[in-house]
């Protein structure tokens, strides 16, 4: 079956716009009049037109001091919270503070671990002086010969007390969590496929436990 | 005699509520009838209108002076009515209103020859029409054949450019041709 549509009909919306040009829309008019086809859909798109005219709508008496009334608690509400930035009558705040207590938690988590089991041990902070160094060499050859000597000595200096003052936390470290012995030995029996586990798990249970916050609030 | 805009405008940055209230009176109605639609629910509409006028008051002191107010509260309303529609769909837990359902709905629906002359019903069935497209065809089809602004306006107000404007009417217009056909054969034969 061949398809006898009219090449008109697609400027037929076009015209009802009042998009067509002057000419085109005076050779389209005089189609329509000797075209039973085009006129028939041109009516339909006229209904469709007029149909899409919706009418205005009121919202309703009150409307203006609803939005006023509002805008008072929503002022009232940021005065309290200015007094006290701790009140949590938002439940979108109490989400917040729950995700972000729960990620600096599992973080410290995560490096102490990283830290105690072995597998972090001193690596970490050599790894932080080594780059630093190759930082610190780069920024040296920059400088005249007199002063670079100087201050190559002074980062020394700096390096060699960062150094101590980090191999130093992280003996505190271990010497706080070997009075907790069955944490201690725990954490050196979990592979590292457990970590992530309790990775994952922790993190789905914040995000679990923020969306039953939120949904409680919002009821 | 009323004020203008710009004076309203003025007068609520520096804390005049009166003026604001002023404001508020003279585009709710713009600004509920494009909700609704949008929305296809009443109660729906009233609160996202509320919710719209509460972020022009916030965003008013950084409103620049010289910029058209309307296409600014309409950009608000769009935003803040499509987040709600998101959120609408997220507890509803379904992604899209399938337009062939809902086709095939208004085809099947057995209202009385009588009924259809109610001009009512027919608007209300033009409304859950519209309420059915695709979210990105209704905005324009709104803004174009209910808020009577130009195609240029509407790209404005979308911040998208003028031939996806342009395109998104016609497909949207299409689709509610045959939507709404089963509607206007039996008004025909009436």
């Amino acid at each position: 079956m061949t398809d006898k549509r009219c090449v008109y009909q697609e400027q037929i919306t076009t015209y009802l716009d009042g998009e067509l040009e002057r000419e085109t829309a005076a050779q389209f008019k005089e189609h329509i009049e000797s075209c039973p086809q085009c006129s028939q859909e041109l009516k339909k798109w006229e209904e469709v037109f007029n149909l899409l005219k919706l009418p205005e709508e009121e919202p309703g008496t009150g409307f203006t001091n609803s939005v006023l009334c509002a805008i008072h608690r929503q002022e009232g509400e940021t005065a309290d919270l200015k007094q006290n930035p701790l009140l949590l009558h938002d439940p979108w705040n109490i989400k917040n503070l729950t995700l972000m207590l729960s990620g600096i938690f599992l973080l410290a988590f995560s490096i102490t671990a990283c830290l105690v089991t072995g597998g972090g041990q001193l690596l970490l902070i050599h790894t932080i002086s080594r780059f630093a160094g190759i930082f610190v060499d780069t920024v040296f050859g920059l400088l005249p010969e007199p002063l670079a000597a100087w201050v190559y000595q002074v980062g020394n200096y700096l390096a060699l007390f960062a150094d101590a003052v980090l191999t130093g936390i992280q003996q505190k470290l271990l010497l706080l969590l070997s009075w907790g012995e069955t944490f201690l030995m725990l954490i050196r029996l979990l592979p590292p496929i457990a970590w992530v586990v309790m990775l994952v798990t922790g993190f789905i249970s914040c995000l679990i436990l923020g969306s039953l916050l939120e949904n409680k609030a919002a009821q | 005699m009323s004020k203008p805009d710009a004076e309203l405008i003025v007068l609520s940055q520096q804390g005049d509520e009166t003026a604001f209230a002023q404001l508020v009176q003279r585009y709710q109605n713009k600004v509920y009838t494009l909700a609704v639609h949008l929305l296809g629910d009443r109660e729906e509409g009233r609160d996202a209108a509320q919710e719209v006028f509460i972020r022009v008051y916030n965003a008013l002191p950084r409103f620049r002076k010289e910029a058209d107010f309307l296409p600014w509260l309409y950009t608000i309303t769009a935003n803040i009515v499509r987040d709600r529609w998101r959120r609408q769909q997220r507890e509803k837990g379904t992604i899209r209103v399938s337009l062939d359902e809902m086709t095939v709905e208004l085809a099947d629906h057995r209202f009385t020859p009588e009924s259809v002359l109610v001009k009512k019903d027919v608007r209300l069935m033009v409304e859950k029409a519209v309420a059915s497209l695709p979210w990105d065809y209704r905005i324009p089809i709104l803004l174009r054949h209910t808020h009577e602004l130009s195609y240029e306006e509407i790209a404005d107000i979308m911040k998208i450019p003028l031939n996806t404007v342009k395109t998104r009417i016609r497909r949207g217009r299409l689709l509610l041709k045959d939507i709404l056909a089963p509607m206007l054969e039996q008004r025909r034969d009436c």
